[in-house]
């Protein structure tokens, strides 16, 4: 792949580094990185990953903008409010960088269409803001084979792993969400709006990290911080042969869409 | 007289580089990577395929009379006929073959000599005036420090692996004979309250931006010498330039530090040094004018007129009664192998032990017995023509210039010879020239100390017409002296062709007015200059190109002078490869790296990349960055306003 003048000049602090290079950067244009939810969590992603020359970005979500937004989800700006997310992020895509080929899908991914959507994608970004997602999205690309990051926020606290076919999934740690209502919601709650920036900011780069083919990836580890006391934790664990989904026997064979559809948890998220 | 003792890895060292040198025979290391480890063992590749020259590090400029036998047994077995002097006062054995370097190596440890840090980044050799301990002036022989130092300082690894060379010298007076004053570290011997000690020089060197040194301590004990030349040494080694070898001597960290920030680094790594206890050198060297020789000493045949003449020209007395000094005048520093060791053979019969090396590349001889000159004359006569003739002939110094050197530009020993002949030839009173520092560099990087010359040139490139030609630039008055040394100063340029009648005019005007003037010396740094600006308008004509070629072929050359070849470097050594040029003259830090970066990428591992890089923060950063992501910088050199950088892929 040959880059041109102008892509030097823009990847230049990425062809710098050692261990991106020409290479890592041809790599990081020919990714196809799908984000579903474009949030709090997804609009970080999104930005980055524009701004890293991602060459296609996937988006879904089926909500528009709120004013509530606006205090976390950097992508959508003032004027966006009452417009579709995918469409208000793909306007600021084009305009940070116009060698991202941008693919929105309008609607709230779930059990009949997630596979469909997921299928051309190299990596996954779960940017959702509740159990229902996170589970089938986790569902979805073991299932399909897919890498994906997970990732989750509430108050000041965020959690982060990543799947990559072969390894620990997010039902390894956690088989099914919680009853509804047996932790607080984001209304409940609320959210440092920062927490999210972070978060995704970890995310993004785990994608880039991914692309490249460099670094260890958060994967069979779970990454969670507090961010009222700016600590940080990681917590190993393993695939579980036992796993309804990536075990040895698995019970969960094809998609379905869980009861619980309401705002995150301690290991939900608030997207 | 004991010389310097080899430290105990050496053989360990040899056989690492043997192992290496198997390895690139076998492919599986590259010549780039062979030469990194070469060079700092004082191994050159020639210009010829497959031969190398390997530096003798000669501590002092000393050898013994046994071991100069002996190298030149080796050089006659495994070089071809001759051996070379250096102007840093070491022995050269050229045309060695690849297959033949550790088993020369090895033939030297067994006589005691090394050649690690012959080249490369690497504590050189440390050298004294050639006449230390027989020099009626000196305040003590230094000769015993500059070999204890050399002890200490080649059994230390930190010694090896430097920023860039390291040059360290004793004088011992004030006339700085050792050059002092122009190194990297210079001691020179004082007095103060009737103890033992020196005058501490550093940051100073010829070259590129040449500089005197700055005087860093006015008095240390003599038992200083080594945690103070560490010290120097220890903050070359963490803060010199490692990006960029053109800007690396310790002279630019002295800048880059500035004065304040140099001294306080040196102190604390002095203080450390001191703090954790070291030895003081062991001096146990006979120290003034080492052993009288014993033994049977041949009856004075004389001869007449001829040997009268080599006695004022080449003899003088010494402190010692009884004794003389002898300096054997050697051409452009190149000596037969067979003549070396006739006169080994007859220095021994003297019971000498010692022979020197001058900076102008001549041998010197020390404590002959008064009834031996005559003898010594006949033997010398037979080998060495220049005997016979006035001083000059053995002063001029010349650099080996671009017939060898991939950073020459001039021919510079080809206009030596031209000079030489002039001096055969001219009808010139030579004597009354006396034995003036004549030096030539085949280019501006002072190989041929043009800059501490009386009378230097720098080899240069003009144009006429669009047209190449070899030239040089005239340096004039250079003054070492421990009270403030001053650099010879460019007076012009001249075309190469026109050079040896410039100083044919210069002589023979200094020679029609000597009797005016104390000596030349004295002439060149008074009106002499003058004179030979008026001298230099006259000979700066260039004729068409049209008209007459003569001035656009170098001396010795058969071709139009051009620079092609020039910097190809020893990369070409068994390897074929075209060299893709990238121009980033103009492209900012960093973004010329990243440009760098994008043509790498597009080459196969070994191939080689040449950029342009502009003076300042490109060329101190990217070869450094480069290097630092394991390709391999394999040279870069100045063309005028801008850098090459040849790079060969990982």
């Amino acid at each position: 792949m040959e880059l041109n003048e102008a892509q030097v000049e823009r990847y230049s602090r990425h062809i710098i580094l050692g261990d991106v290079g020409v290479e890592g950067q041809a790599k990081i244009l020919a990714g196809k990185v799908l984000i579903i939810g474009t949030g709090g969590l997804g609009a970080p992603v999104a930005l980055y990953l524009a701004a890293a020359g991602v060459g296609t970005i996937g988006l879904a979500d089926g909500d528009v903008v709120d004013l509530s937004n606006l205090q976390r989800q950097v992508i959508h700006f003032t004027p966006d409010v009452g417009r579709a997310k995918v469409l208000s992020a793909k306007e600021k895509i084009a305009a940070i960088n116009p060698d991202v080929n941008v693919i929105t899908y309008q609607t709230r991914v779930d059990a009949s269409n997630i596979a469909g959507i997921i299928k051309d994608y190299d990596f996954v970004v779960d940017g959702t803001d509740n159990f229902a997602a996170k589970f089938l999205i986790n569902d979805a690309c073991v299932l399909g084979g897919k890498p994906f990051s997970h990732g989750g926020i509430l108050r000041f606290d965020g959690q982060t792993l990543t799947y990559v076919p072969g390894h620990a999934c997010y039902r390894c740690i956690f088989k099914a969400p919680p009853p509804p209502g047996a932790v607080p919601t984001c209304s409940q709650a609320g959210i440092l709006g920062a927490v999210a920036g972070m978060l995704g900011t970890i995310q993004a780069a785990e994608v880039l990290r991914y692309l490249i083919g460099r670094g260890k990836l958060l994967v069979d580890r779970i990454l969670i911080f507090n961010a009222l006391d700016m600590k940080f934790r990681e917590v190993g664990f393993k695939r579980d042969p036992h796993c309804p989904v990536c075990g040895d026997q698995p019970s969960i064979k094809a998609l379905s869409d869980e009861r619980s559809a309401v705002c995150g948890t301690k290991f939900g998220g608030c997207g | 007289m004991s010389g310097y003792k080899l430290p105990p890895n050496l053989g360990d060292e040899i056989g690492a580089l043997e192992a290496l040198i198997f390895k690139f025979k076998a492919g599986k290391i590259s010549a780039a990577e062979l030469k990194t480890h070469r060079v700092p063992f004082g191994v050159y590749e020639q210009r010829e395929p497959d031969t190398y020259m390997v530096r003798i590090r000669c501590a002092g400029g000393s050898i013994a009379v046994s071991q100069l036998k002996a190298v030149a047994a080796i050089a006659a077995q495994y070089g071809v006929g001759d051996l070379h002097i250096t102007s840093r006062q070491e022995l050269q054995i050229h045309y060695v073959k690849l297959d033949d370097l550790v088993t020369v190596m090895r033939r030297l440890k067994e006589i005691g000599l090394a050649t690690r840090g012959g080249g490369g980044n690497t504590v050189r050799n440390i050298v004294v005036p050639v006449d230390a301990g027989i020099d009626p002036d000196e305040v003590f022989d230094v000769t015993p420090y500059a070999l204890a130092l050399t002890d200490r300082f080649i059994a230390e690894p930190d010694s090896w692996n430097l920023p860039r060379k390291f040059k360290i010298s004793f004088s011992g007076s004030s006339q700085d004979k050792g050059y002092a004053t122009l190194s990297d570290a210079g001691f020179l011997a004082q007095i103060k309250d009737g103890r033992r000690g020196f005058a501490v020089y550093a940051a100073g060197g010829l070259g590129g931006k040449p500089e005197a040194s700055h005087l860093l301590l006015e008095f240390i004990d003599a038992d200083k010498v080594y945690p103070v030349a560490k010290a120097l040494r220890n903050i070359f080694w963490k803060y010199g330039n490692r990006h960029n070898k053109h800007a690396a001597r310790l002279r630019f960290l002295w800048h880059t530090l500035g004065e304040e920030d140099f001294r306080k680094c040196f102190h604390e790594e002095l203080g450390a040094i001191e703090s954790a206890g070291y030895l003081p050198l062991e001096i146990n060297v006979p120290e003034k004018g080492g052993v009288l020789p014993q033994g049977n000493v041949p009856v004075d045949p004389g001869d007449g007129q001829g040997f009268a003449l080599w006695q004022k020209r080449c003899v003088r007395s010494q402190p010692q009664p009884g004794f003389y000094a002898v300096l054997v005048p050697v051409e452009l520093g190149f000596v037969g192998c067979a003549a070396t060791a006739r006169l080994a053979e007859f220095l021994e019969t003297l019971g000498s032990d010692e022979v020197r090396l001058t900076k102008d590349q001549n041998f010197f001889l020390r404590h002959i017995p008064a009834p031996a000159l005559g003898p010594l004359y006949q033997v010398l006569q037979a080998d060495f023509p220049a005997v016979r003739k006035p001083a000059i002939y053995g002063s001029l110094l010349s650099c080996a210039g671009a017939s060898t050197c991939q950073l020459g530009i001039c021919l510079s020993r080809s206009l030596a010879k031209a000079l030489l002949r002039m001096f055969d030839t001219a009808k010139l009173d030579l004597d009354a020239v006396g034995g003036i520092k004549l030096n030539i560099s085949g280019c501006p990087n002072s190989c041929g100390h043009h800059q501490a010359a009386d009378l230097g040139f720098a080899g240069k490139t003009l144009r006429k017409d669009g047209h190449m030609l070899p030239a040089y630039t005239i340096f004039t008055g250079a003054m070492i002296h421990a009270t403030g040394t001053v650099l010879a100063q460019a007076l012009g340029d001249v075309p190469a062709k026109a050079l040896p009648g410039v100083v044919q005019a210069f002589f023979a005007g200094y020679i029609s007015k000597s009797g005016e003037h104390a000596s030349f010396r004295a002439y060149i740094q008074g009106e002499g200059r003058e004179d030979l600006r008026r001298i230099l308008e006259q000979h700066q004509a260039v004729p068409d190109f049209e008209l007459d070629k003569n001035y656009y072929f170098d001396w010795g050359a058969d071709k139009i002078f051009s620079l092609e070849g020039r910097g190809a470097g020893e990369c070409s050594a068994g390897k074929e490869f075209t060299v893709i040029v990238k121009d980033l003259r103009g492209v900012l830090c960093p973004l010329n790296f990243v440009k760098t970066k994008v043509e790498l990428s597009k080459l196969k591992a070994g191939d080689v990349l040449e950029v342009w890089l502009d003076d300042g923060a490109p060329i101190e950063n990217v070869p450094g960055s480069v290097k630092a992501e394991g390709h391999n910088i394999l040279s870069q050199e100045k063309a005028g306003t801008y850098w090459k950088v040849l790079i060969e892929k990982k």
